[in-house]
């Protein structure tokens, strides 16, 4: 006797179609298992064979084989029991093979025939629905998940009995449906902080802005306790609403990860991720023998804040650079290339110097080596990828007593939104999204400088020394102030602005003649 | 005699005081040189280590070979039995066995100030050693300081780049740049000044070489001006010496509860004199000439030419970097016109970006 169960195995963040083919025929008593398996999909067969025992099923001592094809890909993870399971059954004759057509299985079994949940729901669930299934059963605990993808049946099974009954005697699965748009606009605001609450630091809130405005990355330097780590973290607040693309798409990336929140299905807030500066290559980036996503890409569409910058390991940090250019990591094995998404808005902050006090000498006592060796251990060209870098300061005792209140998220929003839209209707039909991504060729073209700013340019272009790469930056970043201020052309004001933010030059940090 | 002086001179740990103990038994440097081993048995008994160093290098070198080898470099020698050896030097009772040198010895007609200070200094002592050094140097001053680090690289480099001579004594060889931070000042004070040492050509920067040199900074000066020091600072050596040696010694002042400037604090506590301003000095060392009118005049210039909010925010400023934020908060100005004001003040040379968005006053 043969049966076949559809199933999909995780590649990357996307699913592949994969069929489990199980066949029951006389010979010795013995459960084989064929298809380039990973051990845990192997161990498979102990479960499997339990969980239908301890559910009632009596499996005759048969020689039992199961094939999970196409051969070529390698099966990871636990959400194959479920399908090798009804797969067995049908082969045995407890399941006719015709009420399987059109329907996608996926979970772990327990021994005593219960159903766990399992990562990657979401993109099996939009695998199945390409392959042109109609009912996708999955385990209870990852059903808002499933639910998600629209267009598919999705039913929640809590055990192997519920399955069976399913089909063959009418029995009743959890049938689940949501509104994405009603979730994502209820939840619009639901961030636990807010910029209202920081009092005072008047030029890294507008550092801020400007930086999520054209989406640069933005460094922030100073002492330790001033409310660095407090503005990143409210970063995310002062971004754009999510879309519901852009909630998919982290939605998957976070599903594949096993950490969306709670009985939640869908991802309702920009993530705001800060991976301590112990973290290795791999969990920043993504990898392992079978690729999972890393923190850059659980920063999709959002926020990578890397606090003590210089703290992290130098080449955890240099593999930055790829991401950053190309918004996605790309990670290749010989079983084939995987490509995350990674298109993330890095913040990072740093103290000025070991101690944390530098350039106030009553309190740093660094040797001026000392203060650039600290600034070593971070390289020329991960530095020349942020584009703005701002100072936060010790706040006055006036100023923290005063109670005075600071702009809320909500109003710098607004800005922000604004801004955007002004960038998205000047690069509408171009790769460009925002001023950040600007190539240099395109630089010349959109942030043209008339002749008062020119010479303001040229002038500080040789004061400081520039390089040309900090020169563009500074047009970039002064474009971004000129469409905060809705202004078509860059003007001196901006100008002078984004020289204000441009990034630290290492030449003369630490103080020369 | 000289070349003897100069081997005697050459020879790794052995320093002025051992030699001097050479001398008083042998009675001139060419002696000790060629004395017989046994006549060493004094030292011997004491099994000091130094004499074994004496005697390897006596075995391995030759006088010529010496003298060869630091003409190659260009490194000139002068003992103190030579007449041109600095008359102030000579008059210490632990005077440098000779002095090796780059470039010229300071000028005897003419006034030298030592202008010392920390090396770890703030904006404020930047300046003030920068000020007080031009100051010096157009009043007809030579500087000398120790080439380190912050106030000595400073106030040697204001000097030099005005045209002035200045003269860095060094705590190792003089054909060893340290710090290498200050290459481009090593390689000017050669053209427009020179580089003093009494450490053997190749020495490293040893820790003892430092008070050693000090005597040398204060004894080569007419007056020693401390511009920051801290609480346990290599400068208040030399201050001490220049007292002994019967110098006058400086302080700039700091404020009360400034680290850097407790040491400064601390001498003019002790009757050291202050340093009121860059005037007030140079009348104290009757070195004042038309320079204080000019500076008065520019400084009225100055003030006509700033706009309200560049004037407002210029008596904010001080020589204590100010991080934007303060400065915006101090002001009241909205962001961009305090960083419009910045910028302007910046241009004009009248404000500076110390370090990443502090701001602190340059005059």
């Amino acid at each position: 006797m043969f049966g076949t169960a559809v199933t999909a195995a995780i590649c990357g963040i996307e699913s592949k179609r994969i069929t489990v083919e199980a066949d029951v025929s006389d010979g010795l008593p013995m459960f084989t298992m064929v298809g380039y398996l990973s051990s845990e999909v192997r161990e498979a067969q102990e479960r499997v064979r339990t969980a239908l025992k301890n559910s009632g099923f009596r499996l005759l001592p048969k020689r039992v084989t199961i094939n999970l094809a196409p051969a070529d890909i390698r099966k990871e993870g636990s959400g194959f029991d479920l399908p090798i399971a009804v797969a067995v059954l049908t082969a045995y004759g407890y399941l006719p093979q015709d009420a399987l057509e059109g329907v996608f299985f996926a979970g772990e079994l327990s021994l005593n025939g219960e159903i766990n949940g399992i990562h990657g729901i979401m993109s099996m669930a939009a695998a199945a629905l390409e392959c042109g299934c109609h009912t996708c059963i999955i385990p209870m605990a990852n059903r808002m998940e499933g639910a998600v993808i629209q267009g598919i049946r999705v039913l929640g099974a809590s055990n192997i009995s519920e399955v069976i009954n399913f089909f063959t005697s009418n029995g009743k699965l959890t049938e689940t449906h949501i509104n994405i748009e009603e979730i994502l606009s209820e939840q619009e605001n639901s961030y636990s902080v807010d910029f209202a609450e920081i009092q005072g630091q008047e030029v890294l809130r507008r550092g801020a802005e400007v930086a999520v405005s054209g989406m640069h990355n933005l460094l922030i330097i100073g002492p330790p306790g001033v409310g660095k780590s407090m503005i990143a973290q409210r970063i995310p607040t002062i971004l754009p609403p999510l879309g519901i693309e852009e909630a998919l798409e982290i939605s998957k990336i976070h599903s594949i990860a096993g950490v969306l929140p709670e009985g939640k299905g869908i991802m309702t807030t920009r993530p705001f991720r800060a991976p301590h500066h112990t973290i290795t290559r791999t969990a920043l980036a993504g990898g392992g023998r079978v690729p999972r996503p890393g923190e850059v890409s659980l920063a999709h569409h959002a926020l990578l804040y890397l606090d003590e910058l210089p703290e992290f390991q130098k080449d955890t940090l240099e593999i930055l650079r790829q991401p950053l250019e190309d918004g996605q990591v790309c990670i290749a094995r010989n079983t084939g290339t995987y490509i995350f998404p990674a298109d993330f808005m890095l913040v990072a902050s740093m103290n000025p110097c070991k101690c944390g006090y530098y350039p106030d000498r009553n309190r740093c006592s660094c040797s001026i080596r000392e203060v650039k060796r600290y600034l070593d251990h971070i390289s020329q060209p991960l530095l020349d990828r942020m584009d703005i870098c701002v100072e936060a300061a010790p706040v006055s005792y006036m100023e923290l007593s005063s109670g005075r209140k600071g702009e809320s998220s909500a109003d710098i929003r607004k800005r922000v939104v604004k801004a955007q839209k002004i960038q998205q209707k000047r690069y509408a039909g171009t790769e460009v999204k925002f001023n950040a991504g600007l190539k240099t060729s395109e630089i010349k073209k959109y942030c043209y400088l008339g002749k008062t700013e020119e010479s303001l340019m040229k002038e500080t272009f040789e004061k400081l020394q520039l390089s040309g790469r900090a020169y563009h930056r500074i047009l970039k970043v002064a474009r971004t102030i000129a469409d905060l201020d809705e202004k078509d052309q860059i003007g001196v004001l901006h100008l002078k602005e984004a020289i204000c933010y441009r990034s630290l030059d290492k030449k003369y940090w630490g103080g020369n003649f | 005699m000289e070349e003897y002086w100069m081997g005697i001179c050459s020879i790794p740990g052995v320093y002025q005081a051992q030699i001097d103990q050479l001398i008083r038994h042998f009675g001139n440097p060419k002696a000790a040189w060629e004395a017989k081993e046994t006549e060493f048995k004094i030292w011997k008994e004491k099994e000091v280590k130094w004499i074994d160093d004496f005697l390897t290098f006596r075995k391995h070198h030759s006088i010529a070979g010496v003298c060869h080898r630091a003409r190659e470099k260009g490194i000139n020698f002068i003992s103190r039995d030579n007449e041109s050896f600095p008359e102030k030097l000579k008059n210490l009772t632990d005077c440098p066995a000779g002095l090796f040198y780059k470039g010229r010895l300071p000028n005897p007609e003419q006034y030298s100030v030592a202008i010392i200070g920390a090396r770890q200094c703030s904006h404020y002592g930047k300046v003030m050693a920068q000020e007080l050094s031009s100051a010096m140097t157009e009043a007809g001053a030579q500087v000398i300081s120790g080439m380190a680090y912050g106030i000595d690289g400073y106030a040697q480099m204001a000097s030099v780049s005005r045209g002035g001579d200045s003269f860095g004594i060094l705590g190792c060889g003089v054909d060893i740049c340290y710090p290498v931070e200050n290459y481009s000042l090593y390689s000017m004070l050669q053209e427009s000044g020179g580089l003093i040492s009494e450490f053997p050509v190749g020495s490293q920067p040893q820790r003892i070489h430092f008070p050693m040199r000090n005597r040398i900074i204060s004894g080569l000066s007419d007056v020693v001006v401390v511009v920051e020091a801290r609480k346990k600072s290599g400068s208040l050596i030399t201050a001490d010496l220049a007292l002994d040696q019967g110098k006058d010694v400086y302080a700039v002042p700091g404020r009360n509860g400034d680290v850097l400037s407790y040491g400064c604090n601390h001498l003019i506590e002790q009757g050291a004199g202050l340093v009121l301003s860059v005037e007030s000095l140079l009348e104290h060392l009757n070195l004042l000439k038309k320079t204080e009118k000019n500076r008065e005049e520019t400084q009225k210039k100055k003030q006509l030419a700033l706009a309200r909010e560049e004037n407002l925010l210029y008596s904010n400023l001080n020589l204590r970097p100010k991080s934007l934020q303060e400065l915006s908060e101090k002001t009241d100005f909205s962001l961009p016109v305090l960083i419009n004001a910045l910028y302007e003040l910046e241009r004009k040379g009248l404000a500076a970006e110390i370090s990443k968005n502090y701001y602190a006053k340059l005059k």
